[in-house]
């Protein structure tokens, strides 16, 4: 974008023109900065909790510094250095972001996560499949004959993308929407199937066979292109449209219409959400969907493809996602074939101890042993709201004897520290960057200077690494001085090896990376072990323990588990199908256009826009309740409950409620205290939306 | 050129980005703007779309606010054709908000005047547009060069009116149908929120409005009863509650000091005029009552040759008052629009008139009149649930109607306080339901009745 500085101040934030994906404006979020930067909640100074008192103090960054160092100190003689937590989220991005880990080794080691919350599963099934996580441009949808939002509400999440759709739709496209709410894009749609949530793949699946019945199948491309066709088949066709009506709430009649859409109505775009990867069974759901292009030959052409995640403009990860968030020996299993299970264990060599699955993080921090925790160091993310099962999180952040948490807000997490460090925002430190659906590389150059006593986190690290007695030297390359012009120097470093690439020209706008592709996979090569795009993945069956073909089980936590004959939970412990039973409804947990997660909703420029959370509920199960609209209500299960008011709302699918992530716990809507902590099938994702809750009225409350 | 916004109800999700670029881009409070977001059919009715409009100032060729405002403080830019609010003429009384239907003009507490749009005429006299526009993600919102192809707005939810809102707006594709869903609808659908919506008129809100308008009613029996009955009110007291009435109106502005600008458009503004009625009739009045009463030195002399044309001129600026006061309300929306509400403001100082002047004949008509009225509407709003309360119904034809006119047949003299009391008392009441009952056409509101109409049709 292109910021507005007057008198030292921002402005003005607009989009950048030289910016193909977003052609018209930014979203409020990215104008709420000019609130967001200055507002008078920020944190501008290091704080440290009385112990006595409960209550942050300012302290100044000497003696903040000298109280980390100390406690560093003490930890790594007393326990060794991996009784240090390092955690790290995907807050503010950048090339500068890698600092972190490397003065964690220079410290000597710590332990950190792998996995992630976000989109794991997704890009592993797209890696398993297709090779690599590209897709095609963002404008290249405009293309597309039929859009498939397949769980996707991009109009709050992806509001870029509603600019491409508008115009094929304006070109006579047709869209479909696939989510079991009725939600603004699907306003636009001419269709709305709104199956029973975690059953995706088993209407993919049905799709596919009636594709392969009625022969929409692109022959030419299949046998050029695709490995596993012909067992695929066999499978697929195995979910009969009755099947498949039974298991997702979706009318037969549909079933037959989307699969004639599909299979008729090229070029197909499928531009599939995350939520619907984050169930136990999504690696195979995401396989499952992505088949339905693989078969129509709806992928590499304009117009055509699988807009998940676009990481064409990560080049500076030697290892990119999913990979890179896997714990380490898997880049070694993907050389040497076989003995993946060795592979997979924890490497004793190194320092760092990647041990912790970002799904189960609470469960995980207080099982370590050997050394175990004692301190955690928090930045980028605010896991006690947004990893799955709040209450351990609490209690593993509580367990521990010093916790620093680095954010520009006084968050949920940020009250668990013993010390708080203020976070620069984007403005304050210039910085490279990629994106995930966009393909350009950008710079966010520093525009002002860091507010109050803020001091950017490669500086912190910096002061840090002098302080436990690291010279220039052993920094060198690693972590970059505190002035702009090292800054500079570092990030000239990191573009030197890409041709054309340079702080100057990033400065200029927007730039695409090398061998970038428009129409991806335009040339046919998938980096597979096949070269084709697999339907049929040995891989995937040896190192997730699936099918090799995408087949459907049911999510542990469905109230079908019982029925179903195909259960298999990787390494989860199930739920039983009692206790789940007493839980009738899904609870979704989606985003809102207002707010990442739990950013945002603190300004007042977003809060004008609902300062409480509600949950959604269709009226019939409110009225089986004795719910009304504007009730108080309960939301609840084993775990946990929430207490907040009702909104009825005629379009959500019966037996769904919907509760937005990422309220506070002071705000009552923490979504986190009724999941649990389960990874996805595959991709070490969080299957937290495999989550069953009740609702109940609160009496006496009207 | 004149420019006009364009919008398109297909590409708007309802983002709120125009509103704050609007906050941002004219440095107001972080949650004001000029430019508000509406929503059609939130609760997702089956079969019907949501859809939402970006609003703010619509610079219509006749623009309502201009016309209204009692101030001149809105101007309109024969060139550019945008709407101009000076900030430094309007003196807060906030008349526009209701008579533009768009919602457009906004309350600015701090400052104590109204704010509104400006088209970032500044922007675009630099070649940009304006911020709103040029922030919308999706490229709904924008701006059109008026003059080549006629403009549209027929679409739900906006305000039909004969303004000429300078803003096209497209209309769903398709004829605005809602998605074919695979899940059936709820069989206990909900309409619309448990919130009613807001009401942009009420008693708390304009109380002073209402003592003073009832008060230039009770003047104007006061007077009546003088000049044509031959009674005679003190002329101090006259003088003292007409001042008090013109007080109270002041009480209500944002910049009290600028009140003397609120009769600048006697040509356009009911406001300015009923102000300048109520001034010469308060000053013809005090001036007749005065002279009456021997007062005036300089009158004295052949007063019988001024009294009468003196008398019948002040009460000629009290009818035109009167009138006046009824038709500031021409732009809100009665609870019954065909019928006169019977707390009108003629129709009370006519009753009054009767009451004070002890004429049976006027007082009984009139009163036989607002019964009469207050029946009829009565019984057209209990038709929608919950909107009569039987205890106010009650008291006000209890008290004020009933009891008056047994007190007087009873004991027509020494029973006249307390008809007079009673009638005044019933007169307020009655007022008070008339500011209770009143509403003001917004875009919100047009929603609500469109979506109203089109789930009757369903």
């Amino acid at each position: 974008m292109v910021v507005e500085i007057e008198d030292g101040r921002i402005r003005r934030l607009e989009a950048h023109p030289e910016n193909r994906a977003t052609p018209e404006g930014i979203c409020l979020k990215g104008l709420s900065y000019y609130e967001r930067v200055y507002s008078p909640d920020r944190i501008l100074h290091p704080l440290r909790k009385n112990q006595g008192t409960g209550e942050f103090e300012r302290v100044s960054w000497n003696e903040a510094l000298d109280l980390i160092v100390e406690n560093l100190e003490r930890f790594r003689v007393d326990s060794g250095p991996q009784s240090v937590l390092y955690y790290a989220g995907s807050g503010t991005k950048g090339l500068l972001n890698g600092v972190g880990m490397d003065f964690w080794r220079l410290y000597g080691g710590c332990t950190t996560t792998y996995g992630d919350l976000c989109w794991p599963a997704g890009l592993e099934a797209t890696r398993l499949t297709l090779g690599d996580n590209k897709h095609s441009a963002p404008w290249d949808i405009a293309e597309a004959r039929l859009i498939v939002m397949w769980g996707k509400n991009a109009s709050e999440t992806n509001i870029h993308q509603m600019a491409f759709v508008e115009q094929a739709l304006d070109g006579g496209a047709k869209l479909v929407v696939i989510d079991p709410r009725r939600t603004q894009t699907s306003e636009r749609a001419e269709l709305l199937i709104q199956p029973r949530p975690g059953t995706d793949g088993a209407l993919a699946l049905a799709i596919a066979g009636l594709i392969i019945d009625n022969r929409w199948i692109d022959v030419k491309f299949v046998s050029d292109h695709v490995l596993g066709f012909e067992r695929f088949s066999a499978s697929a066709r195995g979910m009969t449209p009755e099947r498949a009506a039974e298991i997702t709430d979706v009318p037969v009649a549909y079933i037959h219409r989307l699969a004639e859409l599909i299979g008729t109505h090229g070029p197909v775009t499928i531009s599939p959400g995350f939520g619907m990867q984050r169930f136990t069974n999504s690696g195979q759901t995401m396989r499952s969907i992505l088949a339905l292009l693989a078969i129509t030959g709806n992928i590499g052409k304009p117009g055509a493809g699988w807009v998940y995640a676009n990481l064409q403009s990560q080049i500076f990860d030697e290892v990119k996602d999913p990979i890179a968030c896997y714990p380490p020996g898997f880049a070694t299993a993907q050389m040497g074939q076989g003995g993946l299970d060795e592979n997979l264990a924890v490497d004793a060599e190194d320092p760092v101890r990647v041990s912790i699955s970002t799904a189960l993080l609470g469960q995980q921090m207080l099982a370590t042993a050997d050394p175990p925790l004692r301190m955690a160091w928090v930045e980028r993310g605010n896991p006690v709201t947004q990893n799955p099962e709040t209450h351990t999180v609490l209690d593993a952040f509580r367990s521990l004897e010093f916790v620093v948490v680095i954010d520009q807000f006084l968050t949920d997490t940020a009250r668990e520290a013993d010390l708080i460090l203020p976070a620069k925002t984007m403005f304050e430190q210039s910085d490279v960057i990629g994106a995930y659906w966009h393909p350009y590389i950008q710079i966010k150059q520093k525009m002002i200077e860091p507010l109050g006593e803020v001091k950017p986190e490669s500086e912190v690290y910096y002061l840090l690494a002098r302080r436990l007695g690291f010279d220039e030297e052993a920094l060198a390359g690693r972590i970059p001085g505190p002035s702009d012009a090292e800054i500079e120097s570092f990030l000239e470093a990191r573009l030197a090896p890409f041709e054309g690439l340079s702080l100057a020209e990033l400065r200029k706008g927007p730039m695409l990376p090398p061998d970038h592709q428009e129409v991806a996979f335009s040339n046919f090569l998938f980096s597979t072990p096949s070269g084709k795009i697999e339907l049929y993945s040995e891989e995937a069956a040896a190192r997730w323990d699936v099918e090799p073909l995408p087949t459907f089980t049911e999510p542990v936590e469905s109230l079908r588990v019982q029925e179903s004959s195909t259960v298999a939970g990787p390494t989860e412990p199930a739920v039983t199908g009692a206790e789940s039973a007493r839980y009738p409804l899904h609870f979704m947990t989606p985003n809102t256009k207002n707010r990442i997660h739990s950013q945002f909703n603190n300004l007042q420029m977003i809060r004008q826009f609902g300062d409480q959370p509600f949950v959604l509920m269709n009226p019939d199960d409110a009225a089986a309740r004795d719910i009304r609209d504007g009730d108080l209500a309960e939301v609840f299960n084993d775990r946990g409950r929430l207490r907040l008011g009702v909104r009825l709302e005629n379009g959500l699918k019966a037996g769904c409620v919907v509760v937005t992530n990422g309220w506070w716990i002071s705000e009552g809507g923490t979504v986190n205290f009724c999941s649990i902590g389960r990874e996805t099938d595959m991709g070490h994702g969080a299957a937290f939306h495999d989550n069953m809750v009740d609702v109940r009225r609160v009496a006496g409350a009207d | 050129m004149p420019t006009s916004f364009r919008f398109d109800t297909n590409k708007c999700t309802g983002c709120q980005a125009c509103r704050l670029a609007c906050t941002i881009e004219n440095g107001l409070d972080l949650d004001r703007s000029w430019r508000s977001v509406v929503t059609f059919n939130e609760r997702q009715n089956p079969e019907i779309p949501v859809f939402h409009l970006s609003l703010a100032c619509n610079h219509c060729s006749d623009p309502a606010c201009m016309r209204a405002c009692p101030a001149l403080a809105y101007s309109k830019d024969p060139l550019t054709g945008i709407v101009l609010l000076d900030s430094d003429k309007c003196i807060g009384c906030k008349y526009c908000s209701w008579a533009c239907p768009y919602d457009a003009p906004e309350w600015d507490a701090t400052a104590g005047v109204m704010s509104k749009c400006t088209l970032c005429d500044s922007r675009l006299s630099q070649g940009l547009a304006p911020a709103c526009a040029t922030a919308c993600p999706t490229g709904a919102l924008g701006v059109a060069d008026l003059g080549f192809g006629a403009i549209s707005n027929e679409v739900e939810g906006f305000p039909r009116t004969d303004l000429g809102p300078s803003i096209d707006i497209r209309p769903l594709r398709a004829g605005g149908t809602a998605p074919e869903s695979s899940a059936p609808p709820p069989m206990r659908h909900v309409a619309s929120g448990s919130r009613a919506l807001a009401s942009r008129i009420t008693l708390r809100s304009e109380w002073s409005l209402m003592a003073f308008s009832l008060l230039a009613a009770l003047l104007f029996g006061m007077l009546a009863a003088a000049v044509v009955a031959g009674m005679s009110p003190a002329p101090q007291s006259f003088l003292a509650v007409g001042l008090s009435a013109m007080a109270l109106s002041a009480a209500h502005l944002g910049r009290k000091l600028r009140a003397w600008r609120a009769v600048l458009n006697v040509a356009h503004s009911w406001l300015s005029r009923e102000i300048l009625g109520f001034a010469l009739f308060v000053v013809f009045g005090t001036t007749f009552l005065a002279g009456s009463a021997g007062m005036v030195p300089g009158l004295s002399a052949g007063w019988d040759r001024y009294a009468s044309p003196l008398g019948w001129t002040a009460l000629a600026c009290g009818l035109l008052m009167l009138i006046s006061i009824d038709r500031v309300y021409d732009f809100a929306i009665k609870p019954v629009p065909r019928l006169p509400h019977s707390g009108g403001a003629l129709l009370t100082g006519l009753f009054l008139a009767g009451i004070l002047a002890a004429n049976p004949l006027l007082a009984g008509a009139t009163g036989a009149l607002k019964l009469a009225l207050y029946i009829a509407r009565k019984a057209a709003m209990s038709s929608r649930a919950g909107s009569v309360r039987p205890g106010v119904c009650t008291l006000r034809i209890g008290i004020g109607l009933v009891l008056p006119a047994v007190a007087w047949a009873l004991a027509p003299a020494s029973a006249r306080a307390l008809v007079v009391g009673t009638a005044v008392i019933g007169e307020l009441l009655d007022r008070a339901e008339f500011y209770d009952e009143l509403e003001i056409l917004t875009p919100s509101r047009q929603m609500a009745n469109d979506l109203q109409a089109r789930l009757a049709g369903l």
